[in-house]
């Protein structure tokens, strides 16, 4: 399953955006080991498509989310949204890019600030960029410019006097040694203390003093920028006031149009905060907010997970009419095979981080080729009360330590299939059907008997 | 739609008009009445906000209050209990206590009160870097704190006194500068931790992807949910001022004499304990309902202002 390889990419013209070998990891502390959330993943999707993305928790499925927003930056790897690299172009620029890519977050109330009001918060992103359209004055954009790159110095620098710290120390317990012997009169048997004392406290003299003022102009150059900002933008503040109450005219009606689209009682919400709305409801005004900029892309990280089915039902049919209506193409996160069945166009199976099976919901559903993948299908409930679930436990064995990932093909340890090849070789994507990819050395053949989770491979803490 | 209709049966109505109706009556009521049992904040608040409002606006007017002179002294009334005429009792050279326990507020309240507010001020903004920006300048940000917290506060604040304004002629003012400074680190490692709380929030993150700057992050998602927690110990927080002021009085290194200060005051009584106890009680007791209202003020708008946030 270890699949690395970009076999189930597509090289057609309408592919609007490509994510290739996006590798993210996170550090543990301060042991030096690393999560290796995401290990070179890849996918792309055509304008129009639904991609779902499905696997276990902790597979690494909403890091990958969020790696194509760059949030954060993936540590390698290209996500190419409509010719740009979102990977390698600046902080500003991609400010600006990614309001055409927008996401909807699992936990709706979390992701609604419990403080504004539902007009504040749907109005919010058209506020954002009409501030834009007046320019920030000479100064303050030059402040933020040189922002980053202050902070970025002034941390290297801090790194710097943390490890100078004990030379600043040893200068300083020196100079108080060599004036204590002087003191004594004991100069002549311990002539050297003096002339080492000297020797260090002229090195610190003559490093750390134009270090400090270095520091200390920077510093002063960068807080008078700060200070003289915001004091230089208070024309275009005016400038803005004269034109607010157009632009309120303007946000409101965008802010209902798209509340009516989510199916939201406009009237009743607007002065309404989050946490008066069920769970159902502030997803919708969740979703409102990622319409209103009109995005080409929106990923969905599990949004109706945190839904009841009802609910659930109601949202997914909501996206899928947005879908049409405003040309969006999704990213839909899931770890409910059933909803990602309904909703895709294309489906990707991830586990711990790789990925294991690319193809069409209904090629995926009726013929999987990956044995994680028909495992994992196996776990499905079926709505039929004679049929008796294998196990009630679901699939056994626990996923591996994402720490340190087994070898080769990253679901040997699980696989009922397993051989000494997936320990040594990573099974790259390879097509083994239309439009159906997996990575794995011994697929099964459609028609094969499904691998249930019986089958799996109990893992004992490996 | 009737494909999917059939896709996700029963398929729910979600569109305009027919929209939950009714559940959105229902929470409604819920609501309004989970915001009317909210909205109870006791009897005893109101007491101690009133004794607050009566402190400030006794000190504000007491020039114009029918009140003796703070600074006469009553010949033959020293250390005289409580009297119709003279409320508090006279101290030790015949003063009315009651009279110098209002003009003492004056100190004792604005000087704390002003010190809060520069403490809020710069420790909110160090808070609010340091807990959204984490990474090296929080740690430049945090050890700096650290390094200002390592030091006993009253000897720092005394130091602090001495070296701005060793003559003494503009003690108010750098005793308020003084105390400003020595609150700024408390707060900000409070407004840190808050703001931490809240920057890893989804909607912070959400305003990111919509495209936010990081100011308007930090001043538009992240502050507002902190300023309760900012308010409410402000109030904590000069509740603590005003008894350090207190004890820089007793001290002698307040606002000199002939201003009457509650640290001084009390300082004068601590002789008399046993035969006029009132010289120092009197200010005391002052002092010590003006600490417990603040704090209790305090805590009741911290109650008052945590904001539901419901659960799926």
């Amino acid at each position: 399953m270890a699949g690395s390889g970009t076999a189930h990419l597509r090289a057609d013209e309408d592919v609007i955006l490509k994510a290739e070998d996006v590798v993210v990891e996170f550090p543990v502390g301060n042991t030096g080991n690393v999560v290796h959330a995401v290990s070179g993943i890849s996918v792309d999707l055509r304008k129009g498509e639904t991609l779902g993305l499905v696997g276990e928790s902790g597979c690494g499925k909403s890091t990958t989310g969020r790696a194509i927003l760059q949030m954060p930056r993936p540590k390698s790897g290209s996500v190419v949204f409509e010719d740009t690299d979102l990977t390698t172009i600046e902080r500003e620029q991609l400010r600006r890019t990614r309001r055409t890519l927008q996401m909807i977050f699992q936990d709706p109330i979390s992701a609604l600030n419990p403080r504004r009001k539902v007009r504040e918060i749907v109005a919010e992103p058209i506020d954002i960029w009409w501030q834009e359209e007046f320019p920030r004055s000479p100064v303050s954009q030059a402040f933020e410019r040189y922002s980053p790159w202050m902070t970025g110095l002034m941390g290297r620098l801090w790194d710097i006097a943390k490890r100078a710290m004990p030379l600043v120390a040893g200068a300083l317990v020196f100079w108080v040694v060599s004036q204590a012997v002087e003191e004594t009169g004991a100069e002549d048997a311990l002539g050297w203390t003096g002339v080492a004392a000297g020797i260090v406290a002229a090195v610190a003299a003559v490093v750390v003093v134009p270090f400090v003022v270095v520091c200390v102009v920077l510093l002063a150059g960068w807080a008078l920028l700060g200070i003289l900002g915001p004091i230089t933008n208070i024309p275009r503040w005016f400038k803005m006031r004269s034109q607010r109450s157009a632009f309120n005219e303007m946000a409101d009606a965008k802010v209902r149009e798209v509340l009516n689209a989510v199916g939201i009682d406009v009237d009743n919400a607007l002065e309404r905060r989050p946490h008066e709305f069920s769970g159902g409801q502030a997803q919708r005004i969740s979703i409102a907010r990622a319409l209103v900029l009109e995005p080409e892309v929106i990923i969905c990280d599990e949004p109706v997970s945190a839904l009841d089915v009802s609910v659930q039902a109601q949202v997914l049919n909501l996206l899928e009419d947005l879908k049409t209506r405003y040309g969006l193409t999704l990213i839909f996160i899931a770890h409910d095979l059933a909803v990602v069945k309904n909703v895709s166009d294309r489906v990707a199976v991830m586990y711990l981080g790789k990925m294991c099976e690319v193809a069409p919901p209904d090629t995926l559903y009726a013929a999987p080729a990956h044995p994680y993948t028909s495992a994992l299908l196996s776990t499905v409930p079926v709505p039929d009360p004679t049929v008796v679930p294998s196990t009630p436990e679901g699939i056994s064995g626990e996923l591996p330590s994402p720490i340190a990932p087994p070898s080769g093909c990253r679901f040997r340890t699980r696989c009922p299939r397993a051989e000494d090849r997936c320990a040594e070789e990573e099974p790259a994507m390879r097509e083994i059907g239309d439009s159906h990819y997996v990575a794995c050395h011994f697929p099964l053949a459609p028609g094969e008997r499904p691998v249930s989770d019986e089958d799996l491979v109990a893992t004992g803490g490996a | 739609m009737t494909d999917q209709a059939e896709r996700h049966a029963p398929s729910t109505t979600y569109s305009g008009t027919m929209g939950e109706p009714a559940i959105v009556e229902v929470e409604e009521e819920a609501a309004d009445e989970g915001r009317k049992a909210k909205r109870k904040l006791g009897t005893f608040f109101w007491v101690a906000v009133g004794f607050l409002a009566f402190i400030v606006l006794a000190a504000l007017f007491a020039d114009f209050l029918p009140l003796k002179d703070p600074g006469e002294t009553f010949r033959g009334r020293s250390r005289e209990g409580p009297t119709g005429e003279f409320w508090f009792g006279n101290d030790n050279i015949g003063q009315d206590i009651f009279s110098r326990t209002i003009y003492g507020a004056r100190v004792s309240v604005f000087v704390a009160g002003i010190a809060t507010i520069i403490g809020i001020f710069f420790g909110s903004l160090i808070g609010l870097v340091a807990g959204y920006f984490r990474g090296r300048i929080d740690a430049i940000l945090t050890s700096s704190v650290d390094l200002l917290l390592a030091f006993p506060a009253l000897v720092l604040a005394l130091a602090l006194i001495i070296f701005f304004d060793n003559e003494g002629d503009n003690r108010r003012f750098w005793l308020t500068v003084t105390l400003g400074l020595l609150s700024i680190a408390p707060i900000a490692r409070i407004v840190r931790s808050s703001v931490i709380a809240y920057s890893d929030r989804e909607f912070v993150q959400a305003a990111r992807v919509l495209g936010a700057r990081d100011g308007r992050i930090m001043f538009k998602e992240v502050l507002p949910n902190v300023i309760p927690v900012i308010l409410s110990y402000s109030l904590v927080f000069m509740a603590v001022l005003v008894v350090v002021e207190s004890a820089i009085g007793f001290l002698g290194l307040s606002v000199p004499p002939p201003t009457p200060t509650w640290g001084d005051m009390i300082s004068k009584g601590r002789n008399e304990l046993e035969g006029a106890a009132h010289i120092s009680l009197f200010p005391a007791g002052v002092l010590f309902l003006t600490v417990l209202a603040l704090n209790y003020v305090g805590d009741k708008l911290r109650e008052f202002f945590d904001v539901r946030e419901s659960v799926i």
